[in-house]
């Protein structure tokens, strides 16, 4: 047990590694560089000497290899350098904006768990009825719905309209359920699909058929029998759909002006501000590749087959 | 299987119906989508303009239709290429193996460490927004999952004995490749990318709702939204009708994939 989460460490440290190097590349490709953006920032237009001046003592004339090494060096240290638009260094920034958008996330989260998890069964329990057909009619559009233009919707009909929320959101708990319901009716779509297919090929196995042959209720097979084995596939694809949320994020929390992470970016984006584009790719591959390294590691404690070692991974 | 085959003709049907608004769109079009008229500002739906019209008085309806060309055009630009490349890419790495293969296998790691919207937007943030750093960030991000069906298809297609029998008969490795490995994979392929143009759609729109992707004053449906967002108090058709005409689109498309899937996939 222990053997396999460090080596999944090991792993992940590997995959961060890449992570930088790549994000590192990208910023280095990208068409206008440190020196220029940091008198762009001051409101000048340096002459060309004073650029390449400056250029070099920012080091940023150097071999891309000794940059990034450097790069990285003051990386693990924690200083990812400083925010051009606040002025703060990123780390500071993240550090900011980060639980706003782990508030709203989270909130999306509960929401699709607690609304796909009864519809995947209904579905799943009550297989090709109206219960079962009315669900996936409206899964199939949830899917197909562009969260931001729900967004727009929820906006328009519920604050704008019938005003029960404010149009700003202001990171109040009330404001919270508009973003969190435009993140989370997409998702809610995907999992009750997910969902319904893995009660289905429970349903279907033989400890179902010796329970029901045994006359245990029905209630009983599906809660205490099927539940705990079709729980995992949720939580793989809970797990998966954290990128989803945070890429999510970004968008919706521009439409309801939320103070998270991807409201930051997209700011950040807008004045080239790219240390803190920066900081922020490689926070949200961290964070989705430690969540996903978390659902690995509970099937672990979670299946007792794997806990055993019988379930190869 | 009669029922599948009927809906997927209709759902064909549908898209291309939906395809041929792309088309011709320019000409459908009751407007000239770029004619601006102040005069007729922020109008409400009504039987001038079916759609209303925007905060400079272009009317809605045509830029809708207009809009379809650049929308589809820019989905099935990237789909083409990173199905293309993906396959290629996996194809050869799961067919040789060894080294190149590990290589290939920890970028496709590496790749899909970051969450696929957030690493677009990052990468269209950083090389600057715009039509062609889309496609770019798009393509970067998509082309793992072909790549790593690709590969997987290839690793068993290699050990398969019509593969032995062709190399016995004298085939180049070109030929093995494009002749007897390719045709395998492509199916599977398809249908991954006809369930990918809905997804792309939206990926697309949502780059450029965010003001990322497009070029206005060229009408794009995302932008679109995005315009439309500042003017929802007073005008909310222009952000109800383009986000429909997303949404529309993406429905057919998916229903499109599902249909084919059940037709090729014969284990769904």
């Amino acid at each position: 047990m222990i053997k396999y989460i460090l080596r999944r460490m090991i792993q992940l440290a590997a995959v961060l590694l890449g992570v930088t190097f790549l994000t590192f590349i990208i910023t280095w490709a990208a068409p206008s560089d440190g020196a220029e953006m940091k008198y762009v920032s001051m409101g000048m237009i340096p002459s060309p000497e004073l650029l390449e001046q400056t250029r070099e003592g920012m080091g940023l004339n150097d071999p891309v290899l000794v940059q990034y090494v450097r790069w990285l060096g003051a990386a693990v240290t924690g200083d990812l350098g400083e925010s051009v638009k606040f002025g703060d260094p990123v780390l500071t920034q993240l550090a900011k904006k980060l639980p706003m958008t782990l508030k709203l996330a989270g909130a999306a989260m509960a929401v699709v768990i607690f609304v796909s998890l009864p519809l995947g069964i209904l579905t799943a329990v009550r297989k090709n009825t109206w219960a079962d057909y009315i669900v996936r009619f409206f899964s199939f559009f949830g899917v197909s719905v562009p969260n931001f233009w729900l967004g727009l919707l929820l906006m328009y009909v519920f604050a704008v309209r019938l005003g029960w929320f404010r149009v700003v959101s202001g990171g109040t708990p009330g404001g919270m359920v508009l973003p969190a319901a435009a993140l989370a009716v997409p998702m809610v779509s995907g999992f009750v699909r997910q969902i319904r297919a893995a009660f289905l090929e429970e349903l279907s196995s033989n400890y179902v058929v010796g329970a029901r042959a045994r006359g245990i209720p029905e209630r009983t097979i599906i809660l205490c029998h099927v539940l705990p084995n079709a729980v995992f596939p949720v939580i793989t694809l809970a797990g998966l759909s954290a990128g989803q949320l945070l890429g999510g994020a970004a968008i919706i929390e521009t439409i309801f002006s939320w103070q998270g992470i991807g409201n930051m970016v997209v700011e950040a984006i807008r004045v080239r501000d790219y240390p803190l584009i920066q900081g922020y790719v490689i926070w949200m591959a961290v964070i989705y590749v430690t969540v996903n390294l978390l659902v690995d590691v509970s099937y672990h404690f979670l299946d007792p087959q794997m806990r055993l070692g019988r379930r190869a991974d | 299987m009669r029922r599948k085959w009927m809906r997927f003709f209709l759902f064909l049907f549908l898209a291309i119906l939906v395809l041929s608004v792309a088309v011709w769109g320019n000409r459908l079009a009751p407007w000239d989508p770029l004619e601006t008229d102040f005069e007729a500002k922020l109008m409400p739906p009504g039987r001038e303009h079916w759609m209303g019209t925007d905060n400079v008085g272009r009317d809605v309806f045509s830029r809708i239709l207009c809009g379809a060309r650049n929308s589809f055009a820019l989905t099935f630009l990237i789909i083409a290429l990173v199905s293309v490349l993906g396959t290629w890419i996996g194809m050869v790495s799961g067919y040789f193996g060894g080294p190149l293969d590990t290589v290939l296998m920890r970028v496709t790691d590496i790749l899909l460490a970051f969450p696929d919207t957030v690493f677009a937007i990052a990468v269209v943030g950083m090389l600057g927004p715009g039509l062609k750093n889309t496609v770019t960030a798009l393509s970067f991000v998509w082309w793992t999952k072909y790549a790593r069906m690709a590969r997987g298809l290839a690793g068993v297609i290699r050990t398969r004995d019509y593969i032995v029998q062709a190399r016995f008969g004298g085939a180049g490795t070109l030929k093995i490749l494009v002749c007897y490995v390719l045709p395998n994979i492509v199916p599977q392929v398809i249908i991954m990318a006809a369930l990918d143009v809905g997804g792309m759609m939206l990926a697309l729109a949502g780059l450029s709702f965010l003001g990322l992707a497009s070029q206005p004053p060229a009408p794009e449906w995302g932008y679109m939204l995005y315009e439309g967002k500042s003017y929802m108090q007073t005008a909310p058709w222009i952000m109800i009708f383009a986000g429909l005409a997303i949404f529309v689109t993406v429905v057919v498309f998916n229903l499109l994939g599902d249909s084919l899937r059940d037709i090729l996939d014969p284990k769904e």
